[in-house]
């Protein structure tokens, strides 16, 4: 099984891609894909097409979304809401969605060591996707 | 002349399709045009030789495998007897060769073509196919200019071990280093000739004329060989060597305008090792979009170049003497940006692309 975490920040999605089995990244295909113009039909199309092919080219079984926040002083902008439908349209795969907070107290529950094979802008849904598998 | 069985299926389809013309490209089987008398579509009849060997319907077959704007759709197929068999499929208004050859391409139609082509070869990859002959006559346009891969004569399923099959002997100014030096083609060797559409489509230099490749001396040695045969050989032999030794492109043939970047992706995509080119067709479309997005849609012009935005809100007009650059905003009148000059197109081109891009 090959689950893709992904988080969400401003317009840019970062999506990293674990074996489901031994829950290590593969490397070499994370990937950060960016929403330029969230006003322009052609950029969410293409946008759209971008995410859908990746996703089956990994064979993505399951795509984990790290929940942007809806309230408060960290809350995210349209701009990753459309990304977060984007992802959800493109995805032929089962799609589920993980909190700040389910991922924070995943952490400090299992205390996931951080694979240094990963940048530290990738350990948002590198985690997000750890959280996310062990939901099932 | 088509052969007695093509004619008379030609006669008996007369009463559904209007047929409009022939295609004289291309030497596999016969091609018509044909306009359906209930529909209204326009579809392009295809009859091959099969002989009698289910191996030869790999066209058709490969075709209805797939439902992607970004490959050529299949309408219906038929045997139509004595060895002969037909398919049927769009009428497309073009291919990227004629569209290379009628003019310039801006920059941004050339970047979307080649991502059109990688989101289909993305389906051909996904079911461990490989194409062995993408070039520009082979990847066709709609009217919407939507490019779709077609010519699927040299499709191969890959070996679920070796991941390759073996080369094919098709084109071989596009054929990958490795399919000379090993014999074998693998998916890597599809994108490397997606490197070189997209080296043609932003008017990179690939001529088709056999001279062009041969060194004066090389000429000679050609003009003094009697049969036509082994001038083809010769020919061959001389691109294969430019071929593995990794020469077969000159990026200093690309217009000024064409970003750093771009350029840097085309010449990892032609790299001689396999390793070295960017792994898949779904990333080399990330970097595509990527790209796009930090550039002018750019087009030459016979001053220099010419840019707008997508959505035509800025255009941008660099050249003429001491590169001067104007900019004109819409429902404004143009307007010189010194802040925007610089010493040459080149530089001048980056500067806007950096300048206003990042806006």
């Amino acid at each position: 099984m090959i689950a893709c975490g992904v988080s969400i920040a401003a317009s840019e999605a970062i999506l990293v891609w674990i074996d489901g089995v031994t829950r290590a990244p593969l490397l070499g295909v994370a990937q950060r894909v960016s929403l330029q113009d969230p006003y322009s039909r052609q950029d969410l199309q293409q946008t759209s097409e971008v995410l859908r092919q990746l996703v089956t080219e990994r064979k993505t079984d399951l795509i984990v979304i790290r929940k942007s926040s809806t309230a408060g002083k960290f809350r995210a902008s349209h701009v990753a809401y459309r990304m977060e439908t984007l992802l959800i349209l493109a995805a032929g795969c089962e799609i589920r969605f993980t909190s700040a907070q389910a991922v924070a107290s995943f952490v400090k529950r299992e205390k996931p060591a951080l694979p240094e094979a990963l940048r530290a802008y990738q350990h948002d849904a590198y985690l997000a996707a750890l959280a996310g598998l062990t939901e099932a | 002349m088509p052969p007695a069985a093509i004619q008379e299926d030609i006669q008996r389809l007369g009463a559904t399709y209007h047929f409009d013309g022939q295609e004289d490209k291309g030497a596999n089987g016969w091609l018509f045009f044909a306009t359906n008398r209930v529909t209204g579509a326009t579809v392009a009849i295809k009859y091959y030789w099969w002989g009698d060997q289910p191996a030869l319907h790999v066209e058709p077959r490969t075709l209805a495998q797939f439902n992607s704007p970004y490959i050529v759709q299949i309408l219906s197929a038929e045997l139509v007897g004595h060895g002969w068999a037909r398919f049927i499929s769009p009428r497309y208004a073009g291919d990227l060769e004629a569209l290379v050859q009628r003019s310039r391409v801006p920059l941004h139609h050339a970047i979307d073509c080649a991502s059109n082509v990688l989101a289909g070869l993305n389906s051909l990859h996904n079911a461990d196919i490989v194409h062995r002959d993408l070039k520009p006559a082979n990847i066709l346009l709609n009217d919407r200019g939507i490019a779709a891969i077609g010519d699927f004569g040299s499709v191969a399923r890959i070996d679920e071990v070796s991941h390759d099959v073996s080369a094919s002997q098709h084109s071989v100014l596009y054929r990958p280093p490795e399919s000379f030096q090993t014999g074998r083609y693998s998916k890597l060797g599809d994108l490397y000739q997606v490197g070189l559409v997209l080296y043609e489509l932003v008017g990179g230099f690939l001529p088709k004329e056999p001279g062009a490749w041969l060194s004066l001396q090389e000429l000679d040695q050609y003009n003094a060989i009697p049969g036509d045969f082994e001038k083809c050989a010769f020919i061959d032999a001389a691109l294969m060597r430019r071929i593995t030794n990794g020469t077969i492109l000159v990026h200093a043939s690309l217009p000024a305008y064409v970003p750093r970047g771009l350029v840097n992706v085309i010449l990892q995509q032609a790299s001689i090792d396999p390793t070295d080119r960017i792994q898949s067709s779904a990333d080399f479309m990330v970097k595509l979009l990527q790209l796009k997005r930090k550039t002018v849609n750019w087009i030459a012009t016979h001053e220099g170049a010419r840019g707008e935005f997508d959505d035509g809100s800025v255009t941008v007009a660099v050249g003429g003497s001491g590169c001067r650059v104007e900019v004109q905003k819409r429902g404004r009148k143009p307007r010189r940006d010194s802040s925007l000059e610089a010493n040459n197109l080149r530089a001048c081109c980056r500067l806007v692309d950096t300048k206003l891009c990042s806006k």
